[in-house]
């Protein structure tokens, strides 16, 4: 898979860490999202605000 | 749950004696905590103005191990010396990296990190142990090592730490952050945690 290949470059970590670390955080992100609150992405210098959708 | 053995000195003496870390804190640190930290804490808040009171005083422990407590993303710690509770640390994973070197590396971010009030100059004209703090931010870098991190960690400090982190660790202090509290970033590189661990 190109994109792990990518991530793990990114990243600096083996395609496995990177696995690992998207679990991580897929776990956390479940558990905070709950029905009434989203998750906000905010740009500092604009304060522009996008909302991430979780499935 | 694994206990390593380390070490921490005796200020009275500056006898090194031995003591456990955990990457746990488990119920009995908890009830430990709730037993001999929290009076220790309010004798002193009692009989010191507000202002001059400990910065983490109000940190309710159990409530923050019990929140992350599933969460794979977060490891705690706790380190015993003596039968006693000496510090509490914890940690998260899946933090990236500010510094522009390391910008958006994964590191382990020190969410929360104590030393008992006993080994608190602020708070005890001769304070009991010393290297809390050192042992548990050695912890932190293993735990970035563990992860495949490389030993990249970073935290906000509470202001009578930040020369702590600064001067004894060699953290990069990158300013104060409005988003948390308005408390100081600090980060450390590979080679920075590389050099801490050989002091």
């Amino acid at each position: 898979m190109l994109v792990l290949e990518e991530l793990a470059g990114k990243k600096d970590l083996s395609k496995t860490g990177v696995v690992k670390l998207a679990l991580r955080l897929l776990q956390t992100v479940d558990a905070r999202v709950e029905p009434g609150k989203k998750l906000i992405v905010e740009d500092e210098i604009t304060k522009d605000k996008s909302e991430l959708v979780i499935l | 749950m694994t206990e390593s053995l380390v070490y921490l000195q005796k200020v009275e003496s500056g006898e090194f004696v031995p003591a456990s870390l955990y990457d746990e804190i488990t119920d009995e640190h908890l009830a430990m905590w709730s037993a001999s930290w929290i009076p220790a804490m309010k004798v002193h808040c009692n009989n010191c103005p507000l202002l001059d009171s400990p910065e983490d005083s109000h940190w309710d422990w159990k409530r923050k191990a019990e929140g992350w407590r599933e969460l794979l993303g977060y490891r705690s710690f706790s380190l015993v010396c003596d039968n006693e509770l000496q510090g509490l640390m914890l940690v998260n994973d899946i933090t990236s990296a500010r510094l522009l070197e390391q910008f958006g590396k994964p590191i382990v971010y020190v969410q929360f990190l104590s030393t008992a009030p006993w080994n608190r100059l602020e708070i005890a004209s001769s304070p009991k142990y010393r290297g809390v703090g050192r042992i548990m931010v050695l912890a932190s870098i293993e735990c970035s090592r563990e992860s495949g991190f490389k030993g990249r960690i970073g935290l906000h400090s509470l202001p009578r730490a930040e020369v702590f982190y600064e001067q004894k660790c060699g953290f990069t202090r990158l300013g104060n952050d409005s988003r948390h509290q308005n408390l100081c970033y600090f980060e450390m590189t590979e080679k920075q945690a590389d050099d801490f661990c050989h002091k």
